[in-house]
């Protein structure tokens, strides 16, 4: 077929990258990290299923581990290939909260250049414990600079806060208190992570005005988590 | 068909309708005319032709009356003029160009005539009215050969033509250029309902002509070139029919009006909080299409104004006027919805839901304005084949955002620092409007493309694909697959609604028109006899209207030079 005859020829979707920063520092021993091991395995499919209820974006999971320093654990995985092509391989605890280190690697990463030219703001999620361990404000400052973390708007920030972490420090990286959550128990921090790749990532790839503050149509910020709930049931663990 | 015969004479006068209007169930509107003149001494006896078609073709009976008073007033100037010119009046081209105003004012008057005597019959003539010369609207040319000089008057686009022995055409006229129709002279004229004075533009001609034994004089006129082809097509995209809740949130239009082309394409926020994107985009569309029809003439005024003044500084205050009109058109429309009162140009918060892009094109004879509120995109095909992409990208790199009829007014930010305006000129081929379920499919290949300086990918593929499809295989076919084609763009792309507003106009002939009597035809005639040959014109004109952006229907005037 003749290249322009052919109208479908070049067509790319549009991507949305969902960052997410886990924490396995040595506090997260125990049911804390077996948990957020247990809940990426239950969310992640969750997230499968719903990117194919809203397919105009092309979804990307990148899972960042830090603990003494930071690294990308994976490349950018398509999540319609989860469960086929790749798998998430359990966390082992141990080391610090290098939480600038994840930042800084995050701010390398998340550029036009490497992610190209056509993005839904890319949704970044932290789950974390501690009181970070290195000078994360000089690197959230250096986040907070780069293309796509100036604006507001430019990027989706969540921060799951498995009990013990600084609430204020994770504000401070969502920019908006409501975007932090406190997960007390295995249920809950399920819940939350679904509520920051699943809802977040939705909201994300939906048209909207550039207008700040939309009146009527609520105010343009992302959905708000769900309230806390109890521990479902005897088999919930207790962080 | 209608035809009368002047044998003696040899000269024949004929409307015949094409395929299309046949197919449409329509009768011609034309107008045709053979009037034998005084004989002046030391002559032939010459026949004064007149030939008039109605512009945008002849459906309704408003349309044949004007073309039937454009034909009479052009006989009856030109008559005139002729009358003058053979008593000793020296000035020809004087006499001509008094007879082209006499016929657009007589014309003018019938109209004004007529639309009184229909107000009467309906009962609504007491109240003063501005007549709407526009479904009246007509092309009209006369011509007479007398003393061997060759006398004619037209406006809009008729023909003329001598033609030899051979059938080979000396073509006087018509103009390559396109000429105002009669509604477009008049309303060009009048000022406050009032003539302002009749120096009209138009054509008239007066030139020695050699008498050649056997040849013919042929008027005729016609829509230079059938209206052109629209369509508008909105579908839900892939994403939102997964969604049994979520309604096909985009809207497209595509009209035209006495040869003012409009276009828009609205595409309503997806984001679950404007619960009303797919009313707010209906409305976005139909408070443009108000806007424009509601001052048609005054926006045909202002872009006249801009094409003659070559003034792109005036396209953007036209453009951002429009914007604003449509901004409160689309503002009424909303609080009508929900019963809410209030001051017209005060914000109201639930107006948010409505939320829309908007974008909207008029095109205009040589001249296409753009304008844009958000995303989409609108691409042209020019005169040279030549696809554009008319606005810069917009920035996708990072967000989904888009500006928004339903932006809240801030006192930083006016809807003229939103709304972008662009102005392209030369006559287009092929117009498309998309929304950016259309447009963003191809956004990463036009980053590139605009990075590398190459042409844009989506303009290739949505603007010089058709074009080349419709030049192919005809319009209707390109038509009749686009939804198809809109469908696989969604479910390969952006999974979106996806919208297409679109005009094409057919290529001119090459000018003259090839007319359907030469060469072959003549020379037949001439062998045949005069009877015989004018019996076979009917189904010759009509053969010759089969192609697709031929007239639609042919007025034709023909007598032999003797």
């Amino acid at each position: 077929v003749n290249d322009i005859e052919d109208p479908l020829g070049g067509i790319t979707r549009r991507k949305l990258h969902i960052a997410m920063l886990l924490d396995r520092s040595k506090s997260m021993t125990g049911v804390r990290i077996q948990a957020l091991n247990e809940s990426m395995r239950t969310v992640l499919p969750l997230l499968k299923e719903a990117s194919e209820r809203n397919p105009q974006a092309d979804v990307y999971v990148r899972q960042l581990e830090f603990s003494s320093g930071a690294r990308w654990r994976t490349e950018w995985q398509p999540i319609k290939t989860f469960g086929d092509l790749w798998h998430y391989e359990s966390l082992e605890p141990d080391g610090i909260t290098d939480l600038g280190a994840a930042l800084d690697l995050l701010t390398s990463e998340l550029d036009p250049s490497r992610l190209g030219a056509f993005n839904y703001p890319p949704v970044v999620v932290l789950v974390t414990d501690g009181q970070p361990t290195d000078d994360w404000e000089a690197a959230l400052k250096r986040f907070n600079e780069s293309p796509f973390g100036k604006k507001r708007g430019r990027t989706v920030r969540a921060a799951v806060n498995v009990t013990d972490g600084d609430t204020e420090t994770l504000a401070a990286f969502t920019g908006d208190p409501e975007m932090v959550v406190k997960a007390d128990t295995s249920h809950q921090l399920t819940t939350f992570l679904k509520w920051a790749t699943v809802s977040l990532s939705k909201h994300s790839s939906m048209g909207r005005s550039t207008t700040e503050g939309n009146p009527g149509a609520g105010d343009g910020s992302p959905p708000p988590p769900p309230p806390p709930a109890p521990p479902a049931n005897p088999d919930d663990d207790v962080f | 068909m209608s035809s009368s015969e002047a044998p003696e004479i040899h000269a024949t006068a004929l409307v015949v309708a094409g395929p299309v209007l046949i197919a449409a169930g329509h009768q011609a509107g034309g107008e045709a005319r053979c009037l034998a003149l005084p004989t002046p001494a030391g002559s032939g006896r010459p026949v004064l032709l007149a030939t008039s078609s109605p512009v945008d073709g002849g459906s309704s009976l408003t349309a044949s009356m004007g073309a039937r008073f454009a034909a009479e007033a052009a006989e009856r100037a030109l008559a005139d003029a002729v009358k003058m010119w053979l008593e000793g009046a020296p000035n020809v081209g004087y006499l001509l160009d008094v007879a082209r105003d006499a016929l657009v004012k007589e014309w003018a008057d019938r109209v004004r005539e007529d639309d009184r005597l229909r107000r009467d019959r309906r009962g609504s003539g007491a109240r003063s009215h501005e007549v709407d010369f526009g479904p009246y609207d007509a092309t009209v040319a006369a011509a007479v050969v007398v003393n061997g000089k060759l006398l004619a008057i037209g406006v809009g686009h008729g023909s003329l033509a001598i033609l030899d022995e051979a059938g080979l055409a000396l073509h006087v006229a018509p103009e390559q250029e396109l000429h105002p129709t009669l509604s477009q002279t008049v309303a060009e004229r009048l000022v406050d309902g009032r003539p302002s004075g009749w120096v009209v533009p138009g054509w008239s001609r007066h030139k020695d002509v050699p008498v050649t034994t056997g040849g013919r004089l042929a008027v005729t006129t016609a829509a230079f070139a059938p209206p052109p082809c629209t369509l508008a097509v909105s579908l839900s995209g892939a994403g939102h029919l997964r969604r049994h809740d979520k309604p096909c949130q985009d809207s497209a239009l595509a009209q035209h009006h006495n040869g003012l082309v409009l276009l828009s394409v609205a595409d309503g926020h997806g984001d679950d909080r404007y619960t009303h994107a797919d009313l707010g985009s209906r409305f976005a569309t139909d408070a443009f299409r108000e806007v424009v029809l509601r001052q048609l003439e005054s926006i045909r005024d202002q872009l006249s104004s801009i094409r003659e003044g070559r003034n792109d500084a005036l396209a953007g205050e036209v453009g951002r006027r429009l914007a604003q009109a449509a901004l409160l058109a689309w503002y009424a429309r909303v609080r009508t919805y929900l019963r809410l009162n209030g001051v017209e140009d005060q914000f109201d918060p639930a107006m948010a839901t409505f939320g829309t892009t908007l974008l909207g094109v008029l095109v205009w004879r040589d001249l296409v304005l753009c304008l844009r509120l958000g995303d989409g995109e609108v691409l042209v095909m020019d005169g040279q084949r030549k696809a554009h992409r008319v606005f810069p990208l917009p920035e996708k790199e990072f967000s989904n955002a888009t500006e928004s009829l339903s932006f809240v007014p801030d006192g930083r930010r006016s809807l003229a620092d939103r709304v972008e305006v662009q102005v392209l000129r030369g006559r287009p081929r092929l117009v498309l409007v998309c929304s950016d379920g259309v447009s963003d499919s191809y956004f990463a290949g036009d980053k590139q493309a605009e990075a590398e300086n190459r042409e844009s990918l989506l303009a290739r593929k949505w603007a010089a694909g058709p074009y080349e499809t419709i030049s192919a295989h005809g319009w209707k076919r390109w038509a009749d697959e686009l939804p198809a084609l809109l469908n696989r763009v969604s479910i390969t792309g952006t999974f979106d609604d996806v919208s297409v507003a679109a005009a094409w106009w057919p290529d001119p002939p090459a000018a003259p028109w090839p007319a359907p009597w030469e060469p072959g035809a003549l020379k037949a005639g001439s062998d045949a006899g005069w009877s015989s040959w004018a019996e076979t014109l009917p189904s010759v004109l009509f053969e010759w209207m089969k192609p697709e952006g031929r007239p639609t229907e042919v007025s034709l005037a023909i007598a032999a030079l003797e």
